[in-house]
């Protein structure tokens, strides 16, 4: 299921909220989590039911193995177990989402004939894997106390943070759980709640699904683009992917709130960055977070020389570029920042030095680059764009783009007063894009909202208007392309 | 203020903006999914996906004409004038037999005025599971086909809906002198195209080879079957008050070339002659008729935009030769027609439409 769609916002939520405090009204605690657990289920199985399969047997697996590990005393049997464990997971993880990927090169380098799978990806298996090995390692380690399953499966399952993060750790989430004071509606979280979906809602709705119309465009006719209009395109992909991601994770922190649960900040401004190792401080920070203690400190992190560290960091780079996606685009994508990332650590002394806008200006216009390699289908398609960039002459923005940008609203203020389409959507569509920018880098992102938050009339006004702005956006006319006869 | 006013006044003028939303919408009701137009307004109608559901259910009619895109310039006022009726026409571009008998069903569910039913027939059709529906089911909105007033969400709290149809389509067309469009125009696009030979060329790509001869294997036989039963006959076998007029679209020339040249030219003609079979067997209730007989009508490529799609001229003439009973279909004449289709079509010189 959709945070976007009708059915969440006028059916699941609401009943998940009611059904879940109503239990806890009445005492029934394990009940309650059962019912959440089970309202997770229907959340993921919303499309497709074979997935919830996926899903229940990646947590029955790692709760028996992470139980039998904090429960023996057997080093021998736990170091076993941790490999089964981390085999397990990055099994059905490369199974289903690097299979086709892995086999096709292989094919290619080795003229073999392995058989494609096709596999559909299952929503959100890269981040409950992820999730779910965190807890498998730090059983291992003993750090984790022994859960029951139900804590276990809600703390993977919990629906706001299941399909796309942010990764939380079971120490955040299950003690929030078993604390008796959350356990009722508070006023203050729901109001905060409310405020930071219908916010995050509108990123992904208003925002980000509007940009994307500019960049599906560009994407699916870069034979059209002059280095004007591939400016364009790249700039609102940089803006869409922040507003698409960071809206999703503000809809998941407020839709959490308002079952006063607090989820771990994932995104805090991170087009302010000005460097590149600030950007990765900023920009899905669960998941660094993740590549820090699991991969990183692991491989030695800092503390076996310089040149070991700068190879650590590119190790973690290629695999986060490997974890976005079965691509080799992701890779390349994860090694030019690991290139990037590891160059500002061996001249930071220097970097430092230098103006703080010059330093901001470079890093956002090397993640505005980058994110080409990450939206581009191929290597091919990332050539054409780059050549369009940098090696096309500058031209007016094409009135197929500006069509393709134009919302009914626009449609409906040019024929209202008269404007002359298509330059008033021109307009429009710079200004709209300014703004983003503005609001990406000078205004306060949703957690500040969310840490400053007073109730106030102007505040009702507008978490109202977003939220209305945003429940009417879900729909839309299609159009019935012409089906020959 | 506390967070519990914060709340209440929040939730207020959310319900408060999705109203203001919802309320023109029901109240106008652009895809007629409540009721029929509003006295005083003038509607523009084009979207057919959108507002067939509709116009079937709440406009006030006695015959209808359906089908695909080879219905959309049909004239109802010539229809009105040769038959004597009060119709609508209700096309579907691209439309399966199963959608297009879909509405018929409800026609003749939800108005018991409904007399006569023209239908075309695409017999490419014929080939589709009977169950084939052409379209993304996620893009088709299906909440305007159905009672559930749970998901008319959808529809009441849509922007485009209030600002592109109630605002665009009604309040600003009305406010600007036009009148509701007529079933003459709706959904006609005669007079955006040029109806030439050289027009209908320049949109076909010859097959190169040709390929062997495609047979009517019992496989097919058993689809156009079920296609046929299920989408065409039951209807009519249900209804016996009411005069289907159903005919085979004529496609050009210029389409029979390329079916010969890709080997399916044979199983079409089989495939045709057997549905008809079926159906003059089973429904007296259906005239049934076919224009393929009318060579000079087919093999004058004037009459086309493209190799299917004939000129409003024809539609006109469809209707004409309808009443006239021109290529009506008889138990006792219709093998002679497809023996004639086999004979003239499998034999055409087809190079001549390029000389």
């Amino acid at each position: 299921m959709l945070f976007n769609s009708y059915i969440f916002v006028f059916l699941f939520l609401p009943m998940s909220l009611i059904g879940y405090f109503t239990l806890n009204k009445f005492k029934k605690y394990s009940l309650a989590k059962i019912f959440l657990i089970g309202m997770s289920f229907w959340f993921y199985g919303y499309f497709n039911p074979w997935y919830l399969i996926i899903m229940l047997a990646s947590i029955i697996v790692n709760y028996v193995l992470s139980n039998k590990m904090l429960k023996t005393e057997n080093n021998s049997l736990r170091k076993i177990m941790l490999i089964v464990g981390i085999v397990f997971n990055i099994g059905i993880l490369f199974y289903f989402k690097y299979y086709d990927f892995f086999f096709s090169n292989i094919n290619s380098a080795f003229g073999t004939d392995f058989t494609m799978k096709n596999l559909v990806l299952p929503l959100g298996i890269s981040f409950f894997t992820f999730q779910q090995l965190s807890y498998v390692i730090d059983s291992y380690k003993k750090t984790v106390p022994v859960y029951n399953f139900f804590d276990y499966s809600l703390f993977v399952t919990f629906f706001p943070q299941l399909v796309a993060g942010p990764i939380v750790l079971h120490s955040e989430i299950v003690p929030q759980f078993a604390d008796k004071s959350k356990k009722k509606p508070i006023a203050d979280n729901f109001a905060k709640g409310l405020m930071s979906f219908s916010f995050g809602m509108a990123k992904k709705v208003l925002i980000a699904d509007t940009l994307g119309r500019i960049v599906n465009w560009g994407f699916n006719n870069i034979s059209m683009l002059s280095s004007t209009t591939a400016v364009l395109v790249m700039f609102s992909y940089t803006l869409q992917l922040y507003f698409d991601f960071s809206g999703y994770c503000d809809t998941a922190t407020g839709i959490a709130y308002m079952f006063n649960i607090k989820l771990p900040m994932n995104f805090n401004s991170p087009y302010r960055a000005t460097t590149i190792l600030d950007f990765w401080d900023r920009w899905h920070i669960t998941l660094t977070r993740f590549f820090k203690n699991y991969v990183y400190f692991p491989l030695g992190g800092s503390k076996k020389g310089k040149v070991r560290t700068y190879i650590n960091v590119f190790i973690v780079f290629v695999v986060s570029g490997i974890w976005h996606g079965a691509n080799w685009t992701f890779i390349i994508w994860g090694m030019i920042h690991g290139l990037f990332s590891v160059f500002t650590r061996i001249f930071k002394k220097y970097i430092d030095k230098i103006p703080k806008i010059i330093n901001w200006v470079v890093t956002f216009a090397f993640v505005n680059l980058a994110w080409v390699i990450f939206r581009a289908k191929d290597v091919t398609q990332v050539r054409q764009f780059y050549y369009k960039l940098f090696k096309e002459t500058t031209g007016p923005i094409p009135d197929e783009l500006l069509e393709a940008f134009a919302l009914p609203e626009i449609k409906l203020v040019e024929r209202l007063y008269g404007l002359q389409y298509p330059n008033i959507t021109l307009w429009i569509l710079l200004a709209f894009v300014a703004f983003c920018f503005f609001a990406s880098v000078f205004m306060k992102n949703t957690n500040e909202r969310i840490n400053k938050f007073k109730p106030t009339v102007i505040g009702c006004i507008v978490t109202a208007f977003l939220l209305a702005y945003t429940i009417v956006s879900l729909s839309g006319i299609s159009t019935f392309l012409y089906f020959n006869f | 203020m506390n967070s519990k006013k914060f709340l209440a006044i929040t939730l207020f003028f959310t319900v408060a903006l999705l109203c203001a939303v919802a309320i023109p919408i029901i109240k106008y009701d652009p895809f007629f999914h409540y009721h029929g137009p509003v006295e005083g307004k003038e509607y523009n109608l084009y979207n057919q996906r959108y507002i067939t559901d509709g116009i079937i259910k709440y406009f006030d009619y006695d015959a209808m004409i359906i089908g695909t895109s080879m219905t959309d310039n049909f004239k109802t006022s010539d229809m009105d004038r040769i038959y004597g009726t009060h119709s609508i026409k209700v096309p579907l571009p691209g439309a399966s037999f199963k959608e297009i008998n879909q509405n018929i069903e409800k026609a003749v569910k939800s108005n018991p005025n409904l007399k006569i039913v023209v239908r075309a027939l695409d017999f490419v059709n014929f080939y589709a599971d009977k169950d084939y529906m052409s379209y993304d089911k996620d893009m088709y909105p299906t909440y305007l086909y159905d009672d559930n007033i749970f998901n008319d969400v959808k529809y009441v709290l849509d922007k485009e809906v209030l600002t592109k149809s109630v605002v665009g389509d009604i309040l600003l067309f009305t406010k600007d002198g036009n009148k509701t469009t007529d079933f003459d125009t709706y959904s006609a696009w005669n007079h955006l195209y040029v109806f030439s030979k050289d027009a209908t060329l320049a949109t076909y790509e010859r097959p190169e080879k040709i390929a062997p001869m495609d047979t009517f294997t019992e496989e097919y036989r058993e689809t156009v079957y079920g296609n046929t039963y299920q989408n065409i006959i039951q209807v009519a076998k249900e209804n016996p008050d009411v005069q289907f007029y159903y005919f085979y679209t004529p496609y050009s020339i210029a389409y029979f070339d390329r079916e010969y040249r890709e080997g399916r030219l044979v199983r079409n003609i089989d495939s045709v002659e057997y549905a008809t079979e079926l159906i003059l067997n089973e429904c007296p209730n259906i005239k049934l008729y076919s224009f393929f007989g009318l060579t000079d009508l087919i093999t004058n490529l004037d009459n086309y935009k493209d190799v299917i799609h004939y000129s409003d001229l024809v539609n006109s003439q469809i209707l004409t030769f309808m009443d006239m009973e021109i290529g009506l279909l008889t138990k006792e004449n219709y093998k002679e027609h497809f023996d004639f289709m086999r004979d003239f079509y499998l034999n055409y010189d087809y190079d001549s439409i390029f000389e």
